[in-house]
């Protein structure tokens, strides 16, 4: 595949004044563009035996419900040339209603919910598709700076089919008042490509008496793909 | 940049609008936080079960990631793309074939096995996410002082790709995210 580079204001920048943690870590020097097939044209692919179809459902992992707003998330996974990009695994982690994370370095006040670990994997469809169903996550404290808190998110892993369209993002809810204020979706300048992170509502994908709809559609980096298993 | 505001427009592929849509900007990276390593878990893999399979023989790299002071960062995650696995792994039956996820110690420190690769090529391509980063960063380690990518690098900054050899097949390579010889990173075209 083609990889063209990408606008400096449409990704965040390595380090930031606001976001603390970047100044000691955050790489100077820009990375160096360099031609490489191994990178652009070939990519992990995972067996379909490993991605359990129940995954999806964040839901269905405990014991009984999880307490919380049930959603549905969903999307189309394209390229640069819009064509879908079949057979991408997806990642997905998020905190529970309450806004806690199942993981032992989250120790702040909420409490954790029994019957909900927040994580969930699936493949792509033929056509790119993916579709979640999970609660929605709370907003939590961070303590990046005071009253520093994170608006709710799903995280997002992706592998596309080559290596180098690997990608680690974060899935916003629209409206959400703390977006302003966020240091992190704030490493992006580029207004419209903070948009871009967040979800629409989609009244078409909310279910009757069951789940709110939301749309988060994904751009995968690199265009002139070739046809999926040739 | 292409055409690529575009997307500005038809932000949602899902629901294309009636002009055509040529080229869509890719959606941003964003930082992998502190919290992923329950969801990461299932497919944690080192490579050491995959030593022997491919008949080449398996390298040991031993890494550590450290920051622009110096010091160890933990609870990182280092992944590698292992191209000259692949084969071997497929054939094995492996479910990630090619594929190393490794979450660094709370010491910086990460161990990872691949076979030797074809000349001029890296023995991985390491991809690095972290808290504190604000999107992921490719780089890749090479055992030998040839190749393209090399050629690619200013002479002073090639070290930083280079493992050190330390006997019996390991090997030893630290990532420095910042400072100093800071590990080059790259954009693959």
């Amino acid at each position: 595949m083609k990889f063209d580079a990408i606008p400096e204001a449409a990704q965040p920048a390595a380090i930031a004044s606001a976001y603390g943690s970047t100044l000691r870590r955050g790489p100077r020097h820009a990375p160096i563009a360099v031609p490489c097939a191994a990178a652009t044209d070939a990519g992990v692919r995972f067996a379909a035996s490993a991605v359990p179809t129940g995954a999806c459902d964040l839901t269905s992992m405990g014991a009984g419900e999880p307490i919380g707003q049930r959603i549905v998330v969903t999307g189309r996974v394209v390229d640069e040339d819009g064509r879908p990009v079949p057979r991408s695994l997806i990642e997905i982690w998020q905190c529970n209603a309450a806004g806690r994370y199942t993981h032992a370095n989250d120790q702040h006040r909420a409490p954790l919910d029994p019957n909900f670990s927040g994580e969930g994997r699936m493949l792509t469809d033929d056509d790119g598709r993916y579709r979640f169903i999970t609660v929605r996550p709370g907003a939590y404290p961070w303590n990046n700076h005071h009253n520093a808190w994170r608006p709710a998110h799903i995280h997002f892993s992706l592998f596309g089919n080559v290596y180098a369209q690997r990608l680690v993002t974060q899935m916003y809810f629209p409206d959400d008042p703390l977006l302003p204020f966020d240091a992190i979706i704030n490493t992006i300048s580029d207004e419209a490509a903070r948009r871009s992170l967040v979800s629409r509502f989609s009244m078409e994908e909310t279910i009757s008496d069951e789940a709110l709809g939301f749309v988060y559609d994904i751009v995968l980096r690199g265009r002139d793909a070739t046809p999926f298993g040739l | 940049m292409s055409s690529g505001t575009d997307n500005v427009n038809n932000p949602h592929p899902s629901q294309p609008t009636a002009e055509v849509v040529t080229t869509l900007v890719s959606t941003p990276g964003h930082t992998i936080g502190p919290f992923f390593h329950n969801a990461f878990h299932w497919a944690n893999v080192d490579g050491a079960a995959a030593a022997g399979v491919d008949g080449t023989g398996h390298l040991r790299i031993e890494g550590t990631v450290v920051d622009g002071a110096g010091e160890p960062i933990p609870a990182w995650l280092v992944e590698a793309w292992v191209p000259q696995a692949v084969e071997a792994e497929t054939a094995a039956g492996m479910p990630a074939p090619g594929f190393r996820r490794l979450p660094n110690a709370p010491d910086g420190r990460f161990v990872f096995h691949v076979p030797r690769p074809a000349p001029r090529q890296p023995v991985a391509f390491v991809t690095l996410f972290g808290l504190g980063l604000t999107r992921h960063f490719c780089t890749a380690v090479f055992v030998g002082s040839d190749g393209d990518l090399l050629d690619a690098v200013p002479e002073a900054r090639r070290q930083t790709l280079i493992a050190r050899p330390l006997g019996d097949d390991r090997y030893e390579w630290t990532i420095r995210t910042q400072g100093e010889a800071e590990t080059v990173f790259f954009d693959y075209r």
